[in-house]
């Protein structure tokens, strides 16, 4: 069962060759096995899984009407809100806080019979690129302990990369998803901005997360997105747009099809490995039938200054709310200030900090229109470059990461060289449009991914493409050598 | 203390007004805002500002604010957005308030709009800057032992109570223009159904600016003065204030820039412990909102659905009942008095009449008795009734104020009372003539003076029939009577 | 192009390096941007930051280059652009005037650090706040 789809454990479920109960306690074999070593995982839900598993048990052998995910494990980054277990957003301010309401996507996965097994780990408030930010400690990367998985959902890749469970949630403010995607050898999509409800999401950017699947194969991602995807009362910047059915799209392959490369992406700072890899994924994808071209998207450089600035300014006003009053820690103190002072002193990790200081700073008195308003002037740049680019094709390519991953406190001490692992991620959030991240090659012995980006709300020929291309290429079929069996 | 008339300042005011609107639940959530209930059992994530929670705007609160500020006759804004107002406070749940804040890019609901003052010479504009939407935040109490703060507590349900801002343009010129408008204000919005109103409740909250310049100089330096918690306490605190800057002014010492609360009790502003020095609120567009965008065609069915508004319906009172601007003003005053008057006049066409005895009688008892009108076990008709009463000389003035207050305490209709309790007027010529004449008779000095020239001396006569009467006598009659016989 | 005020990077193909103008590795020029100590002290306790010593030098210098990589952003006219706040193309999401359920009050207080009769409980609020 490790490694399986859960489109293929899905058909073994439906033909009552295996039941939910062993598949999830496969799974939990699987996570005792192995993530004493990976650490994906912050808590792990056995008896609520194994009681939800038996359900299903129950529904499978007599033939009730199934949804679609009936009997899937499942693991939630631990900064999506689940009713009653834990949710900490990897900090010790938020060490022990139930919350008493699901995410939306929660009670979607719930519908579709999804299993949630457990929280996995992040960078603390979803701020990082290699899941080391974390207060209770970091991921390792499945294919090489000693490097990192990446991040901020470096544990959902983990796990799913590590044969854990079939298919986990990420977030993707900047690259989340994507580049530990990449990094572990998984596929990770973030659909447009607004295309999955943020309601229950812990909220790092708000005008830049979304929620979206980490999977084996992107059949899995079609299936998950077309779930959890869909307007939401609750979230007044969900779309209302319909949900195609995605599933639709995926064998259609991409003959005729028109992919522009963005030349600026391809300068200083790329790995040689990782462009080699990128590049020869082009040429499956024209030897497949689509034309692959050169574009310019010349505001590419402004990206990153620009979503440093906008992402901590958002930032900085999200995370005010910790302080002690209402939930979480508290560090007690004769009066408020200092309780307020004290709690987010203790309770924030040194890159929460950096990045609160930074969006403080970025919208007082003086720097407002400087920083912020200047930086939310750029993004308008930057969405009418990408989409000018898309209305002559109909998706970009792009390196995901500029490196394979690197080693466990290589970057922590430079926090602008941390950044600079979300280059290629980060303007595609700041565009507000769908990218996936799809296995690619291998560089030093280590995962490489590329990226996929779309039109807005045009997922079904991201999905498309991604399956062509995976479909024609070994990658997703590799493992990495942790006990697979 | 020099009279205001003969200061060399002129006194400067401004308004911010927090309205809470007449909905059913919060601005941004579906918990009741129902007053009364228990702490923190009318709340949810998202008034509780819970993590990955998310607001969702309430329609009504939207079409409230335009209705004001159609009614206001503001510039409604085409599209409007929400913004966030950072500051740390325990009440705060999410230590930003959601608010909306005048920005060159984004305006607010609405700019730009105008309130007419009902004054005796002539009315006066008074500006309205602007008109804005905004969440409510929670209530903090504080425990107390031996006169010091031991801990504080908070109850959320106010978290997230839609509230409406009214801004005014430093157009108010003295504290009592301020409480007059005031009043105007706050019957509009109850005639519009936009508010209750209560400043007492708590649903009407008012803030002022004040500063004091020579005329035609710069604006002055300003206070900000909080905690009137009554109309009466606004104009009691500003005048306070205008006389305590004035002072400062004549020993040439500066105003300071502060914020100042009002003691009602002790009646003196003072100095609060002020918390950061000019705030930096690091106003930004609220990210989960997207905007708010009005047409023309819905600022218009707006005007149109509007009812006669409390101006008008003053100024048509002033034409058709010939009533003074203070008169018509006072009985527009709130929208149950303009229509109690109305109905009242259905039954008995007097309007001097009815407009006198209910914004002077009946508005004098229901001070005394802290009462509103709508509480009172009386209708319009037993206005009439009364009235009806007096005119016809069944009752004297001064009965007919006694059967007022028993009809207002009782609801007994007026014509029971009266005949209940026999206070019928005495016109009888004959009954009269007796009483004249033995008034007459025991008071010989009076008759004297009257007779040598003292006019006095007849109303003293007439009291006594009136005393002897139990005030039960035809004033009128009586007084012609005691002249014929006086010999005048 | 339709794009305002953006320089065009010197075309080069793809798979070619290119030295300057289209880089995307953080280059930072001479130093210029410097977050003095009191504006790192204003900035902390704008945020409610209680920080050491320590951190206080660290961060004023790495907010430093980081806001001067920020300048970057100058080399752009952004003088006729208007500023995105939603890339989503949305307005007037309104829910209906209705009561719906609220929390019950245990589940409200469960995480509470401090709670009195159905209220949160917290120190005392005072109005001043400590001066640095």
């Amino acid at each position: 069962m490790i490694g399986h789809s859960a489109t293929e454990l899905l058909g073994q479920l439906r033909r009552l060759e295996i039941t939910p109960s062993e598949l999830v306690q496969a799974a939990l074999e699987r996570i005792d096995a192995v993530d004493g070593k990976v650490h994906a995982f912050l808590s792990v839900n056995r008896e609520s899984a194994m009681s939800a598993a038996h359900e299903w048990d129950g529904r499978y052998s007599r033939g009730d009407t199934i949804p679609p995910l009936a009997g899937i494990p499942i693991a939630l980054k631990d900064i999506i809100c689940t009713a009653g277990t834990p949710t900490t957003c990897g900090s010790r301010i938020l060490q022990g806080w139930v919350p008493p309401y699901d995410a939306t996507v929660v009670t979607r996965l719930k519908a579709a019979g999804a299993i949630i097994v457990g929280k996995t780990n992040l960078d603390e408030f979803a701020m990082g690129s290699s899941t080391e930010n974390s207060a209770f400690g970091p991921t390792r990367n499945p294919w090489d302990l000693d490097r990192v998985p990446g991040g901020s959902s470096g544990g959902s890749a983990a796990a799913v990369g590590a044969g854990m469970v079939p298919i986990a949630l990420g977030t993707d403010t900047g690259g989340s998803i994507r580049q530990p995607a990449g990094f572990t050898g998984v596929v990770g999509l973030k659909p447009t901005y607004g295309r999955v409800s943020r309601y229950g999401l812990v909220a790092f950017a708000s005008s830049l997360d979304q929620i979206g699947p980490l999977t084996r194969t992107v059949v899995d991602a079609a299936l998950v997105l077309g779930i959890i995807a869909g307007h939401d009362p609750c979230d007044s910047t969900a779309a209302n747009v319909p949900v195609p059915l995605y599933r639709d799209a995926l064998d259609q392959g991409v003959q005729g099809m028109r992919i522009g490369l963005a030349r600026e992406a391809f300068g200083d700072g790329l790995h040689e490995d990782v462009k080699d890899a990128v590049l020869k994924a082009t040429h499956v994808l024209e030897g497949l039938g689509a034309m692959v071209e050169e574009i310019s998207l010349p505001t590419l450089p402004y990206a990153l200054p620009t979503y440093y600035l906008l992402a901590t300014s958002e930032a900085s006003s999200n995370l005010a709310r910790y302080d002690g009053v209402q939930y979480g820690l508290r560090v007690a103190a004769d009066d408020i200030y200092a309780m307020f002072t004290r709690t987010r002193r203790d309770g924030f990790g040194p890159e929460v900090k950096r990045r609160i200081m930074l969006g403080t700073y970025a919208l007082s008195a003086g720097y407002y229109e400087g920083f912020f308003l200047k930086a939310q002037r750029v993004r308008t740049m930057i969405r009418r470059d990408f989409l000018r680019a898309l209305s002559s094709v109909d998706l970009l390519a792009m390196p995901v990461s500029p490196t394979v991953a690197f080693r466990v406190g290589e970057k922590v001490e430079d926090p602008l060289q941390m950044y600079l692992a979300d280059v290629y991620t980060i303007p595609v959030n700041l565009a507000g449009l769908p990218g996936i991240s799809i296995p690619c090659g291998f560089g030093q012995g280590l995962p490489i991914g590329f990226q996929l980006i779309g039109k807005p709300f045009d997922e079904s020929t991201l999905l498309r493409a991604a399956a062509a291309y995976e479909q024609a290429t070994p990658w997703g079929k590799q493992h990495p050598p942790l006990g697979w069996t | 203390m020099t009279s205001p008339e003969s200061s060399p300042y002129e006194t400067v005011i401004g308004l911010e007004i927090h309205v809470q609107l007449l909905t059913v639940s919060k601005m941004f959530c579906g918990c009741s805002v129902a007053f009364g209930a228990a702490p923190n059992t009318q709340v949810c994530p998202v008034c509780l500002g819970l993590p990955g929670s998310l607001p969702v705007i309430n329609r009504a609160a939207v079409e409230l604010g335009v209705r004001t500020a159609v009614a206001l006759r503001c510039e409604v804004h085409a599209a409007s957005q929400f913004h966030r107002k950072n500051y740390y406070y325990p009440d705060l749940p999410k230590n930003y308030q959601i608010s909306q804040y005048e920005y060159m890019v984004h305006p607010p609901l609405a700019t730009r709009g105008a309130l007419e003052l009902a004054m005796d010479d002539a009315p006066r504009r008074i500006g309205i800057h602007r008109v804005h939407l905004e969440e409510d935040t929670g209530k903090l109490v504080h425990a107390e032992r031996d006169g010091r703060v031991v801990h504080s507590l908070i109850d959320y349900n106010r978290s997230g109570v839609p509230l409406m801002e009214i801004v005014t343009e430093p157009d108010l010129r003295s504290p009592q223009e301020a409480h007059l408008f005031l009043g105007q204000l706050r019957a509009l919005l109850q005639a519009i159904g936009v508010s209750s109103g209560r400043l007492e409740e708590g649903t009407l909250r008012v803030d002022a600016n004040v500063s004091l310049r020579r005329p035609g100089a710069e604006l002055g330096i300003r206070t900000e003065v909080k905690n009137m918690n009554s109309l009466r306490s606004v104009e009691r605190a500003l005048a306070f204030e205008r006389d305590r800057q004035r002072e400062l002014l004549d020993r040439n010492q500066p105003v300071i820039q502060e914020t100042r609360h009002w003691d009602d009790r002790r009646e003196v502003t003072f100095a609060s412990r002020s918390k950061e020095e000019a705030q930096d609120y690091r106003y930004f567009p609220e990210p989960d909102l997207v905007p708010v965008a009005v047409i023309p065609a819905q600022v218009e069915a707006t005007r149109a659905s509007l009812p006669e508004l409390p101006d008008a319906k003053r100024r048509r009172y002033e034409r058709r009942h010939g009533l003074t601007a203070t008169d018509a003003a006072l009985v527009t005053s709130s929208a149950v008095m303009a229509r109690f008057f109305e109905e009242t006049l259905e039954a008995f066409p007097n309007p001097k009449m009815v407009s006198s005895w209910l914004t002077g009688e009946v508005v004098a008892y229901l001070h005394a008795r802290g009462k509103e009108l709508e509480e009172l076990p009386i209708t319009p008709s037993h206005l009439a009734e009364l009235l009806q009463l007096l005119d016809r000389g069944t009752i004297s003035g001064r009965t007919a104020k006694d059967v007022l207050v028993e009809m207002l305490e009782t609801g007994v209709r007026p014509q029971a009372i009266v005949q209940s309790r026999g206070l019928v007027q005495i016109s009888d010529l004959a009954a009269l003539t007796q009483v004249v004449q033995e008034v007459l008779s025991v008071h010989p000095g009076p008759v004297a003076d009257y007779r040598a020239g003292k006019a006095q001396a007849l109303r003293f006569l007439v009291g006594q029939v009136m005393a002897k009467t139990q005030g039960r006598a035809n004033p009128e009659l009586a007084t012609k009577l005691l002249k014929e016989r006086l010999g005048a | 192009m339709g794009d305002q005020g953006l320089r065009e990077p010197t075309p080069k193909a793809v798979g070619e390096g290119s030295p300057e103008g289209s880089s995307l590795a953080i280059r930072l020029g001479g130093g210029t941007v410097t977050i003095d100590r009191k504006t790192v002290n204003q900035v902390a306790r704008l945020a409610r930051l209680d920080l050491s010593e320590d951190e206080r030098t660290r961060f004023a210098e790495q907010l430093g280059r980081i806001l001067e990589y920020c300048a970057k952003l100058d080399e752009l006219d952004t003088s006729e652009v208007e500023p995105t706040s939603h890339v989503i193309a949305m307005t007037n999401v309104f829910r209906d005037d209705v009561v719906a359920p609220s929390l019950p009050r245990d589940a409200v207080l469960a995480s509470a650090p401090a709670h009195e009769s159905g209220f949160f409980k917290v120190p005392p609020v005072i109005e001043t706040e400590p001066q640095p």
